[in-house]
């Protein structure tokens, strides 16, 4: 299974640890990075990884979105829906045009965003990307394996009429070779922590699987783990928290919009959280063996000195992060009931972990493990289904 | 009994300036979560600071939030509206391993200590440092300290 770096703001820790052997590709994103300076990057920084075109808005230029070709208002000022019956073929070929160009990995479909998807989303996606963007691929001869990608909305997972339906569009599209995922996140906790998305999520990428196609789940943060039971190709790991849980804000020019700050964390693949670095130094003045806690790095012994001036914005926690959560991923066994029970048992450390941690230090539940019990149920109750 | 937490805060204000001064500050942000008051004494060995976590019920949810703030105080009291909180009360063992304050108030301003802390060093220096640079200034006089901190290490 490959880990990708989910890019966005500050991608040079993204591109810096994947230069340093961390991680299996880049997934680009255009409202970060102005389009040409994506050309200009080495090629190698882009042959195993790809573009997420990101028309979630069709025509809000947040960022250096315009920078793009293929971007509606290029084409059109005040692009609207409507102008994609005229202007469809020339967008999709804009868009394989520049990606082709990259010399990506993969050629990405893009998809739109709708906060409740109309009726005739399915339909529409279909005549105004899908068949465009193959027939475009098709007709240039190019030798590419194609993702579609897909936003899965909650009512997707939880409505079996809606989750028929979004499975039969996808599985129907015979020229796509795989799937970009992703799992719109409205939860308001760190880690999800809720029992029947999750086994719908694992259910759902199941079906996709059983169609032979190709997973690639974005926007992925600790959850990874128990997605990767479901044996796709990829997950993702992400610096900032926006780039580890799918929301549409990101794409959005809001106004008067000023965001607080996150608090910083830094990642533990033995307790499977994102621990508040101030607990960690309550953990430091409370329990002598504290740092058996978290895991080695090159940075840790910086991000340990007492002096060290945590900050979300500081690089070291999250360059800590790829390099940690990569080797997690790389750990687990390659067969399907050996990962599971792997995962099940790690979870189970975890949770014995934070009994100790406990005894001293009281977490809240962005920092302690109550989403564990509910990670080990889920996996049980899909392994008990696989196991018919 | 009080039916908000605001009501609640609005009277323990009034108590806590009429019986320890005016020695306090109010929902202040930018350390580790927000104490709805940080009352703080200038001694001879240094400055004391004393954080509260108002509630009304919900004794779990308040512990958690009043161990946040021992990052940057020597003592973390839970309050809780006094009708609500006999199942902290019995509980107590809790209070008492994570060596968090547990008190009880009333309408009546009935203020009633269940288990007092140990005065301990705050967890996190740097915050702790911030939050003394800020009340250095301050000339507010305290009293009667002695009842909130058990000084007993």
């Amino acid at each position: 299974m490959r880990v990708y770096h989910q890019t966005g703001f500050r991608d040079k820790w993204n591109i810096e640890s994947f230069q340093k052997g961390i991680g299996d590709g880049i997934i680009f994103s255009p409202i970060n990075i102005d389009a040409d300076k994506l050309l200009a990057l080495e090629p190698k920084l882009k042959q195993t990884g790809f573009l997420d075109p990101q028309l979630y808005l069709l025509n809000e230029a947040k960022g250096t979105l315009d920078t793009y070709p293929y971007f509606p208002g290029n084409i059109k000022p005040d692009f609207s829906t409507p102008d994609l019956d005229y202007s469809h073929i020339q967008l999709a070929e804009l868009c394989v045009d520049y990606q082709v160009k990259n010399d990506f990995q993969y050629l990405l479909i893009p998809t739109r965003y709708y906060a409740d998807n109309p009726s005739s989303f399915f339909i529409q996606s279909t005549d105004y990307f899908v068949t465009p963007f193959c027939d475009t691929v098709k007709e240039k001869g190019i030798d590419k394996s194609i993702l579609l990608s897909v936003i899965v909305k909650e009512i997707m997972l939880s409505d079996e009429e809606k989750r028929n339906e979004v499975l039969n569009w996808i599985t129907g599209h015979q020229d796509i070779n795989g799937v970009y995922l992703i799992f719109e996140n409205n939860f308001s906790t760190k880690q999800v922590k809720d029992f029947e998305y999750l086994l719908n999520v694992l259910r759902f990428i199941k079906v996709l699987k059983d169609n032979q196609l190709e997973i690639h789940i974005g926007y992925t943060n600790t959850e990874a783990l128990i997605f990767s039971i479901t044996m796709p190709a990829s997950v993702t790991m992400g610096s900032y928290e926006n780039l580890r849980s799918f929301g549409i804000k990101r794409f959005q020019e809001l106004e008067n919009g000023r965001m607080r700050a996150p608090r910083a964390r830094l990642y533990s693949s033995k307790l499977l959280q994102w621990v508040d670095y101030q607990y960690i130094e309550a953990m430091r003045e409370l329990m002598p063996s504290y740092e058996e806690y978290f895991d080695d790095s090159e940075y840790r012994p910086l991000m340990f000195e007492p002096e060290y001036n945590w900050h979300f914005q500081k690089p070291e926690p999250y360059k800590h992060y790829f390099h940690v959560f990569n080797n997690q991923i790389k750990s687990l066994p390659r067969r399907q009931s050996e990962r599971i029970d792997f995962i099940k048992t790690t979870i189970l450390n975890a949770i014995e972990l934070y009994r100790n941690i406990e005894k001293n230090v009281l977490l809240d539940d962005d920092s302690n493990g109550s989403h564990l019990p509910t990670w080990f149920n889920v996996i049980n109750a899909f392994q008990k289904e696989l196991n018919g | 009994m009080f039916s908000t937490e605001k009501e609640m805060s609005k009277s323990f204000e009034r108590y806590l300036r009429a019986n320890f001064g005016n020695t306090y500050l109010k929902e202040y942000q930018g350390l580790f979560g927000i104490p709805d008051f940080i009352f703080y004494a200038k001694r001879e060995n240094g400055i004391s600071i004393i954080s509260f976590e108002l509630k009304l019920k919900d004794w779990k949810r308040a512990s958690k939030q009043a161990f946040r703030y021992k990052s940057f105080s020597n003592i973390a009291y839970v309050v809780l509206s006094a009708n609500n909180a006999n199942s902290a009360a019995s509980n107590i063992d809790w209070f008492e391993r994570y060596n968090i304050g547990l008190a009880k108030f009333d309408e009546d301003n009935h203020f009633e200590i269940i288990h007092k802390p140990i005065l301990s060093v705050p967890y996190s220096g740097q915050l702790n440092s911030r939050l003394k640079d800020n009340i250095n200034s301050c000339r507010r006089k305290f009293k009667n300290i002695d009842i909130l901190i058990n000084e007993i290490a």
